[in-house]
């Protein structure tokens, strides 16, 4: 029989609404998966055993009373540890926070509540999404000597290893898409303001977007419809019209025009990353869709730019707790901040400007293509032992230590929504992931592009032994 | 260049080991950390920026004020 836990958000919610199994059912489910798997991951740091249940068995009577249910209705959903919920310990992936319970949930976190979900935990980050891991090594459920990725690697984790179908991310530089590219599962970034962040502890708030890991691009859609729209209670939260995700799913990719960067994102990869990308294009080809080049030439400076407004703004996001209580940062973290804080005004203001400029040079791409595809990292999950960062087995020529966020950084820079699905298996059986960029708001766009890829192959239905 | 950043790493990375007991390896860690952060700078200030474009003081994905 089918391990209730290991199915699609899309699959339990059916089973929970036509009343083939109950919300306590695939909960106890998830719950005995977590229990079982978890001391080999550390994916969760706080599993709401008692509360789930609680809410588990309200989703049951309000079947059992033909209540109207949402999308979601008793899907156990995992979020990042820095997702604020109420009354449940929220750490950031730090022991400044070690104390903090907040008195009310993020509005994500309210949204998936109403469209049924139950919250199951909490997952393991970066300590406050930058730093090393305060709680311990996160685990990848491909290999587990190798790193499941930052900072959602907890969220990664979890629906790699299938202990739930679902776990909310946040992606700062790419800290969704890299633990989904690395645990084989789907992360999507939407657009800088398509998703409200309040109550989602910052990092760097001109960077940070909160998004969705899930298995299947259709389970990703389904949170969108979710947790997508204004928030008045965000100033950054845009009132753009939200369609529904999941109908854009239907269409074709037929006529799709499908933008290679001619610079960056094929320069410094690995062969087989590189070669599982350009197979997902000749997938979509196939299908209809057309090919084109395009030129943007300042990726090529998108580091410097990112790591700039990076480390500036998560200085003057810290300094307050550096000044209170700076032996509870780990130390590398504690000096990295210390760092950010000597940038000047002056080339914070710099970076800026240089990328509104990149920005332009991507708008530009995208008046002669609907979507950009990429590979979502130079390579796959590296061993937690390496030292640095290898492309093709040779040491990579880019010293900078983030360089996994090559490919995914340009795109919180830009706002622009960005959907990791899986592309395939290396020779050493490491999942690799393949990127779809969009223009701002165009989250149908590669939503669809991404389903329908994953229509054409079956890399999403393969789940790690464990 | 040498200036204030990089006499600034170094004192940093002296009190670090001292203060912090930071290992010799995680000091090297930081080092290099800290002169990647330092070259990049370097090059984030050879772009050259048209004189008209102005900062996204408040960003929003569309440019300027949603």
């Amino acid at each position: 029989m089918t391990d209730l836990a290991q199915l699609t958000a899309a699959e339990q919610a059916t089973l929970v609404r036509t009343g083939k199994a109950s919300a306590s059912e695939i909960l106890e489910a998830t719950l005995s998966r977590i229990g079982s798997l978890n001391e080999k991951l550390n994916a969760f740091l706080t599993v709401c055993e008692d509360s789930a249940r609680d809410e588990a068995r309200k989703a049951d009577e309000a079947v059992s009373q033909k209540r109207a249910l949402g999308p979601l209705h008793g899907v156990p959903v995992a979020v990042k540890d820095n997702y604020e919920t109420q009354g449940v310990l929220t750490t950031a992936g730090s022991r400044v926070l070690e104390d903090h319970v907040p008195d009310e949930d993020a509005t994500i976190v309210k949204r998936l509540r109403n469209a049924g979900a139950i919250i199951v935990g909490k997952t393991q980050l970066n300590e406050f999404a930058m730093g090393p891991n305060a709680f311990g090594t996160m685990y990848n459920p491909w290999n587990l000597e190798r790193f499941a990725g930052a900072s959602s690697g907890g969220s990664g984790s979890a629906v790699g290893a299938a202990l739930c179908p679902i776990a909310m991310g946040h992606d700062t530089g790419g800290s969704i898409r890299i633990p989904a590219s690395f645990s084989g599962t789907v992360g999507l970034k939407p657009t800088y303001g398509r998703v409200s962040r309040r109550g989602v502890l910052a990092a760097d708030w001109s960077l940070d977007h909160a998004g969705p890991l899930t298995r299947t691009v259709e389970d990703a859609a389904i949170v969108l419809n979710a947790i997508a729209g204004h928030d008045p209670e965000d100033p950054t939260s845009s009132k753009n019209a939200t369609p529904d995700y999941v109908r854009e799913l239907e269409g074709e990719v037929r006529g799709l025009r499908i933008g290679l960067p001619e610079e960056w994102f094929f320069d410094i990869v690995d062969d087989e990353v590189k070669a599982a990308a350009l197979a997902a294009v000749d997938v979509l080809v196939g299908l209809g869709a057309t090919r084109h080049g395009v030129s943007i030439p300042m990726v090529a400076n998108s580091s410097d730019i990112g790591y700039t407004i990076q480390w500036a703004e998560m200085a003057a996001n810290h300094r307050e707790r550096m000044e209170r209580c700076p032996e509870k940062f780990q130390p590398y973290l504690l000096m990295c901040l210390q760092a950010g804080s000597l940038i000047s005004g002056a080339d914070y203001i710099h970076a800026l400007r240089a990328r509104r400029m990149m920005r332009e040079q991507f708008l530009q791409a995208f008046d002669q293509v609907d979507v950009l595809i990429t590979p979502t990292t130079p390579n796959v999950a590296p061993l937690l032992t390496s030292r640095e960062s290898l492309i093709n087995g040779r040491p990579s020529p880019s010293l900078y230590a983030y360089d996994l966020a090559a490919f995914t950084f340009p795109f919180n820079q830009t706002g622009m929504p960005a959907i990791t699905v899986p592309s395939g298996f290396n020779r050493d059986g490491m999942p690799m992931g393949v990127q779809i960029v969009g223009r701002p708001f165009a989250e149908g766009t590669i939503l669809r592009a991404a389903h329908a890829y994953q229509q054409q192959t079956d890399w999403h239905r393969r789940i790690p032994a464990l | 260049m040498t200036g204030p950043v990089e006499l600034t790493i170094d004192m940093m990375i002296a009190a670090a080991r001292s203060q912090l007991k930071l290992t010799e390896e995680n000091a090297e860690q930081l080092r290099i950390v800290l002169d990647n952060h330092v070259d990049s700078l370097n090059r984030l200030r050879a772009i050259k920026v048209d004189g008209c474009v102005e900062p996204d003081l408040v960003f929003s994905a569309e440019g300027g004020h949603d």
